[in-house]
């Protein structure tokens, strides 16, 4: 034999591998650290631009319009201030707040059907252009509730405006260098605890201030392309799984409909968006844009499908198809393979067994899958299918390419009206150079945050389901 | 044999419909029933879609490419004029091939621009850079020659300015006749249009150009002096990939600018997320007991779960302000560093969970037998098991760095807003997605130069991701070790 070590030699060695050892142990334990705490600043950063103290001026100070406090008032004295400050604006106001109808049907429908709420008999028929100032402030006591009022006065009548707003770690602990800049600059003004996502951010239309700001419009846009997108989606991408694992032979169209759906994985989401562009904003507007089902004759009908009228360029003019179908189509093909793939791992988990089983006792193929295979295999493709979901939810490239509206006023109605999508508000705020909607877009993004988080832990329990019946 | 089957014969009697089922041994395997057919089409029929869908791709962006290709910015056609008084003088004579001359002049900053145009006697010269007393200048631009200068000879600054014919052009005439020495900026075969008819320049004397009135089907009509002559330029596919100026105002569709500044940003979203992928992937699957992993796994995975507007928003309000005051002005307000890092951020689970998989398919038969030999778990790690996964790891890499080249919202927001070839990550600089993305979001008209080289960036985008996803699955499957 060669040499020997010497013992001290031999255990100095090791131990300074051992040292090593712990060194890089340290090391790759400090980058999953790293990781993590990238994740904490991004909660931290999102949660401190989102509350905060705010300087608030009135153009208007409160006292000037009524001797109570504004809080107290009731729904009709406070359309009452309006009226007497504002009158000309009562009717942009009426649109804006109970529209049923887009922009420019509002003012040639009877009121009756222009409204979304309440209107006294004797104005039903009347177009908002007839009727007088006080009509439609008593329309707006009767629709709307005093908080939304009292909104609408701070934002029309007195003109709140927000003239600074802080982050919560300056308001906690810079607070008194806070209150000297606030009494140096803005000397009228009052500070106050702001949280940016409350009740009123949730459930307001978009609008041009950041004070005002809410993002309903956006949130039930997202819902709608949500609920849109899985309807086509889902028994697509269900399909083309069942038909890969179960009936595909190994021909060489099934090989290529496999690398084919890989390969569809991994292209970018703005290549989806631009497909979506050139296909269904372009190419089948007359589909998208709802003129084959009458949406430009104000009413479902048939009738521009079946004499093909809806194909002619002039009759679609003003048409547009950059619609809520068009971007659930877009993010369906977006998320197809996603699913499909995860269909075809959940369905490959359940055992062979049960299908030998099922032939055995004389079932045709279809009978085996229906009955046994899809059953077992369902809340693994339900799992996959939310994740896809909530993938879907948080797109934003394909959606600005598709022509989703940065700034709309009215709520989306249908599958064919314009839209805007949580998302895509959140990167239009951010890209203001007004330092107020860097607040609101935090809020926004706490909202999306929660959609987020309701999606994944119904898909976590969803997998906690399955793996326990399987174990079972 | 036969004697067998006589022997095993029951010698019962056989009833007829026996006797018959066994002649008549239905083929159930062949013989599916109607409507499971129907459902077994209309299953393949979804997996067709997919198909459909990367024709669809591929054909529009194609189709779009081509267009863009063949279609024509129309550009006014400018010329540079001199200023009427000298701005500056020359320092010291100057051969025809110096391209650094030295000026003097009053105040403490030259005065001409990058791309500006300069004239000193006869010759027009662009400045292509500056120094504190000094220009570097291209010679003999818009057709004049190099020739030598004396000092203190004048240097006058220029102006472009629109040409626009000299007279009315009526319905029959055939020559158009321009200001003064504007005759040098066309040449035969150009295309030039005068409000909605397009003309092809026959021949140009001094400052009469010789035109085919109507061509390619423009109708014919009278223009009067105060319309501008456009010049038509196509872009080449030559100029499209070598290109290093995005400019479609004056013409400029170079692709580099933003190309450099996608493979700038990813570049620095790899070298972040690679080794804190990488060391997550190793401590979650070799070092982490099972308590630790249960629950920084999930944490882990949030991260891949947060859509990328938010990492857009957390670059611009937070990131950028820190490497603002780590690095001092110098970082810009949109630039590529921070717009990387948060990439790098993003790439952190892809990468992480794919080499976790990787890592825990090695057998742990060679992990105990490299024990045996007396190695300690990190050697282990190293000089084992990680090669043993290389070609998971691998994989996982660039099919990150595919989607880091994908990646829209966090360069839409951080990256900046004007293409710029840089090298420089501390500077703003517009990558492709983001580029397509401000483009698109405005209003974009159809059949404009715009919208079609809006889906020639999208079929190189394409390819590039094609390419490296092609590449992936090829070295996942080439390098894989059979066990």
């Amino acid at each position: 034999m060669g040499n020997f070590i010497e013992d001290g030699v031999y255990s100095s060695i090791v131990a300074s591998r051992h040292r090593r050892g712990n060194i890089m142990r340290m090391l790759y334990l400090t980058s999953l650290l790293f990781a993590i705490l990238a994740l904490v600043a991004l909660l931290y950063n999102i949660v401190n631009e989102a509350v905060g103290l705010v300087a608030i001026t009135y153009t208007v100070q409160p006292e000037e319009v009524s001797d109570r406090p504004l809080e107290e008032l009731n729904a009709e004295e406070l359309a009452a201030i309006l009226l007497v400050n504002q009158p000309r604006q009562l009717l942009v106001t009426v649109r804006d707040e109970l529209s049923a109808v887009a922009t420019d049907q509002f003012t040639k429908i009877p009121l009756s059907l222009a409204i979304n709420g309440q209107v006294p008999d004797t104005l039903a028929e009347k177009l908002i252009t007839e009727i007088q100032p006080e009509d439609m402030a008593q329309i707006l006591a009767l629709n709307l509730s005093a908080d939304r009022l009292l909104q609408i006065v701070d934002q029309r009548v007195l003109v709140e405006t927000i003239a600074k707003s802080w982050t919560l770690m300056d308001s906690l602990f810079n607070r008194a260098a806070i209150e000297t800049e606030a009494e140096d600059s803005y000397p009228l003004a009052d500070l106050q605890w702001r949280s940016w996502v409350n009740s009123d951010f949730v459930s307001s239309p978009l609008s041009a201030t950041a004070g005002f700001t809410g993002v309903l419009p956006a949130l039930l846009g997202s819902v709608w392309l949500l609920t849109m997108t899985a309807m086509v989606a889902f028994p697509l991408g269900v399909g083309a799984a069942i038909y890969l694992e179960e009936y595909a032979s190994n021909s060489w169209l099934n090989k290529i409909i496999e690398i084919n759906i890989r390969n569809l994985a991994g292209v970018p989401s703005i290549i989806y968006g631009m497909l979506g562009l050139a296909i269904f904003v372009r190419v089948l507007v007359p589909f998208t844009s709802g003129a084959c089902m009458g949406s430009l004759e104000g009413y479902f009908t048939l009738q521009p499908l079946l004499s093909g009228q809806c194909f002619d360029g002039n009759y679609l003019q003003g048409a547009t198809g950059r619609t809520i179908i068009s971007g659930a189509l877009t993010l369906a093909l977006l998320i197809l393979p996603i699913i499909i793939v995860n269909a075809q791992e959940a369905l490959r988990a359940v055992p062979t067994p049960i299908r030998e089983a099922s032939y055995g006792l004389g079932a045709t193929q279809w009978q085996t899958i229906s009955r046994q295979v899809l059953p077992a295999a369902v809340p693994g493709i339900l799992t996959g299918t939310i994740l896809a979901m909530s993938r879907a939810v948080g797109e934003t490239a394909p959606l600005v390419v598709i022509g989703a509206a940065t700034f709309i006023t009215v709520n989306p109605n249908g599958p064919f009206s314009r839209f805007s999508a949580l998302p895509n508000v959140i990167y239009f705020w951010t890209s203001q150079p007004d330092d107020q909607f860097r607040n609101a877009a935090a809020a926004a993004i706490l909202v999306l945050l929660l959609v987020l988080l309701t999606m994944n832990s119904a898909a976590i329990l969803l997998r906690n389901r399955a793996s326990n019946r399987r174990m079972s | 044999m036969e004697t067998r089957i006589d022997a095993a014969q029951p010698s019962m009697p056989v009833s007829e419909s026996l006797i018959r089922a066994k002649e008549e041994v239905p083929n159930l395997k062949r013989k599916t029933r109607f409507g499971e057919e129907i459902i077994r089409y209309i299953l393949l029929l979804c997996g067709v879609i997919s198909i459909f869908t990367t024709i669809g791709i591929v054909v529009v962006l194609g189709r779009e490419t081509s267009l863009f290709f063949q279609s024509r910015a129309w550009l006014l056609a400018k010329a540079p004029v001199a200023a009427e008084e000298a701005s500056a003088q020359l320092d010291e004579s100057i051969s025809p091939d110096e391209t650094v001359i030295s000026l003097s002049f009053e105040g403490d900053r030259i005065p001409f621009n990058n791309r500006h145009f300069i004239q000193i006697g006869e010759e027009t010269m662009q400045v292509t850079d500056r120094g504190r007393r000094t220009v570097t200048v291209l010679r003999g631009q818009d057709g004049s020659i190099a020739s030598v200068h004396t000092p203190d000879e004048a240097v006058y600054g220029m102006t472009e300015v629109q040409i626009k014919p000299l007279e009315a052009i009526a319905t029959d005439a055939t020559t158009i006749t321009l200001p003064e020495s504007f005759g040098r900026e066309f040449e035969a075969e150009d295309l030039i249009q005068v409000d909605l008819e397009v003309m092809r320049v026959i021949g140009v004397a001094g400052d009469t150009i010789s035109v085919e009135r109507g061509y390619e089907g423009t109708t014919i009509a009278e223009h009067d002096p105060s319309h501008t002559i456009e010049l038509a330029k196509k872009v080449s596919i030559v100029e499209f990939v070598t290109g290093t100026e995005w400019q479609p105002q004056i013409g400029q569709f170079g692709i580099w600018p933003l190309l450099l500044s996608t493979l700038l940003t990813s570049l620095v979203g790899m070298l972040v997320a690679i080794p804190l992928g990488l060391g997550a992937a190793i401590y979650l699957s070799e070092y982490a007991p099972r308590r630790v992993r249960n629950i920084l796994k999930p944490v882990l995975e949030i991260l891949a779960g947060v859509p990328t507007v938010v990492f857009g928003f957390f670059a611009l309000t937070f990131v950028t302000p820190s490497l603002q005051s780590f690095f001092g002005p110098d970082v810009q307000f949109y630039n590529m560093l921070s717009a990387g890092l948060v990439l790098g951020i993003l790439l952190v689970p892809l990468i992480s969970s794919i080499s976790e998989d990787a890592i825990n398919a090695v057998p742990r038969a060679l992990r105990e037998a490299s024990y045996g030999l007396g190695a300690t778990r990190q050697e282990t790690t190293v000089k084992v098991v990680l090669p043993a996964a290389i070609s998971g790891i691998l994989a996982a890499i660039i099919l990150a760095t595919s989607r880091a080249v994908g990646e829209t919202m966090i360069v839409a927001i951080a990256a900046g807003s004007g293409p710029k070839f840089t090298f420089n990550v501390f500077e703003g600089a517009e990558t492709m997605t983001g580029h397509i993305v401000r483009i698109s979001g405005g209003d974009l008209s159809y059949n404009s130069i715009d919208y079609n080289s809006v889906f020639a960036i999208g079929m190189m985008l394409f390819l590039l991701t094609l390419v490296l996803n092609l590449i992936s699955t090829f070295v996942s499957s080439r390098l894989r070790e059979k066990y």
